[in-house]
């Protein structure tokens, strides 16, 4: 790593209000602004139109500035790192637009994640936004457990990370993936084996 | 917001299949090249080896900044090898201890053998509370008086001159009569020339009475016809008895024999 943070790049602009005409907070406008020109080059790898892609960042914008005016589900205290909740949450607003592209048209053309060698562009599109809805749901013990899991530690070496033993390391690691996978609509008694 | 799946392939891969690719999204579809907002490596590296007490913050931020992925993905591979030596070093400390302290580990070692040893003998005793003490391969003490009931006595009767007998009919010609002791035998009988294998009936009668009998298998040894069998003769009186070796054929061999008190151990007698 290199030093850490920079000044932003603020030649992306983002429009104060969103098409449905709700405000973006001052606050959130900035970090929508440091965050733009990667929020759409990450959509045009999806094949999405820089356009919508710009739309849905004002989007998102705006629905995070009333979560944090409210402060009922979201307070600054829960945002840890404001652009980068802002990147998830607009990656999950892209990940929606794909997903109904994908179930809705059959001839829409399914972008190749360049990521890695494979055959089945469909089921990696699917395996992203399952990783997407993973991290943006999910707290940043169980996150941070799931890195550990991708650099291939053992249950046991997450447990003694933590404090814990490794069958409660597990054991919360899948609660919080089973949950999620129930809110994507998945039926609660499907063997969820992924990641365990 | 929900997005939901139609279908779950997604899940049903393997969780091996999913690390890979989450490995790899992460690691290349968030560049960053202005490394905006990125936390400080120390952050990082805090987050890495103690995340109870780093800024969860930091996990927020790798999950949309492929550079600093790549680098906690770094941290976390230090931190294992580092785990792995540390491990390493226990053992190595342990074997230079052991040297430098052989006194200590001698006594230790032999403090473990010595519990081994009592748990041992301990053990033996709870698994045979009062069974006898077994001896075996014990030389007999010219003291004791002998007790030949221990082992049985090699004893080999050769039966190869005699005349085969049919039916009921008494034998013909002088035999001579064979001195038997009367005590457990391993008896070896050679059958005359050309006898069949096959299953035998042994007999000892006298005057028509039978006072021991066995049934056995004939074997070919060496061209020879053997019968082996194990004969306790202990309760056979002293005196002249027939030894009678049937044939399922019907084929008699008698043989006079005198029981006699036992004979010196380890001796051998032959016809």
């Amino acid at each position: 790593m290199n030093g850490g943070a920079r000044p932003p790049n603020r030649s992306f602009r983002v429009s104060p209000v969103d098409r449905l005409g709700r405000t973006i907070s001052p606050l959130v406008l900035d970090a929508a602004e440091e965050i733009g020109r990667r929020a759409i080059a990450h959509a045009e790898k999806l094949l999405i139109d820089p356009a919508v892609a710009a739309g849905l960042l004002e989007e998102a914008a705006a629905t995070v500035s009333r979560a944090l005016a409210s402060k009922k589900h979201c307070t600054q205290a829960g945002v840890q790192d404001l652009p980068s909740y802002l990147f998830r949450a607009f990656i999950r607003r892209v990940d929606r637009i794909k997903k109904k592209q994908l179930t809705q048209v059959d001839d829409v053309p399914i972008p190749t994640l360049g990521w890695r060698n494979s055959t089945d562009a469909q089921a990696d599109l699917e395996m992203k936004i399952l990783v997407d809805e993973l991290l943006t749901r999910c707290d940043a013990e169980t996150r941070d457990m799931f890195y550990r899991r991708i650099q291939g530690f053992s249950w046991k070496e997450i447990g003694r990370s933590y404090g814990i033993s490794d069958y409660a390391a597990r054991k919360r690691f899948s609660l919080a993936v089973r949950r999620i996978g129930e809110e994507l609509g998945l039926k609660s008694d499907l063997r969820i084996k992924i990641i365990l | 917001m929900r997005v939901k799946f139609k279908d779950s392939r997604a899940f049903e891969r393997g969780g091996k299949d999913l690390l890979d690719f989450a490995r790899a999204y992460l690691s290349e579809a968030f560049p960053n090249p202005d490394r905006q907002g990125c936390p400080l490596d120390a952050a990082l590296r805090s987050f890495a080896f103690n995340p109870t007490q780093g800024a969860p913050g930091v996990t927020e931020h790798l999950a949309s900044c492929s550079p600093c992925f790549r680098r906690y993905r770094e941290l976390l591979a230090e931190l294992k090898s580092q785990k792995e030596k540390e491990k390493e070093f226990t053992w190595d400390r342990i074997s230079v201890w052991t040297k430098a302290h052989p006194v200590l580990v001698g006594t230790a070692a032999l403090c473990l053998l010595l519990i081994a040893i009592g748990v041992g003998f301990f053990l033996r005793s709870v698994r045979q509370p009062n069974a006898p003490p077994v001896e075996t391969n014990r030389r007999p003490n010219p003291s004791e008086p002998q007790n030949l009931t221990v082992a049985s006595l090699p004893f080999s009767v050769d039966l190869s001159s005699l005349s085969p007998v049919r039916g009921s009919e008494p034998p013909t010609g002088i035999q001579r009569r064979v001195l038997v002791p009367n005590s457990p035998l391993d008896l070896t009988m050679t059958l005359p020339l050309a006898s069949p294998e096959g299953r035998y009936d042994l007999k000892l009668t006298s005057e028509g009475q039978t006072f021991w009998s066995k049934s056995a298998q004939a074997h070919l040894q060496k061209g020879k016809t053997l019968i082996q069998v194990e004969a306790d003769f202990t309760q056979i009186g002293v005196g002249n008895y027939s030894l009678e070796v049937r044939s399922s054929t019907g084929i008699r061999f008698i043989q006079p024999v005198s029981i006699q008190s036992p004979l010196p151990t380890g001796e051998e007698r032959k016809p």
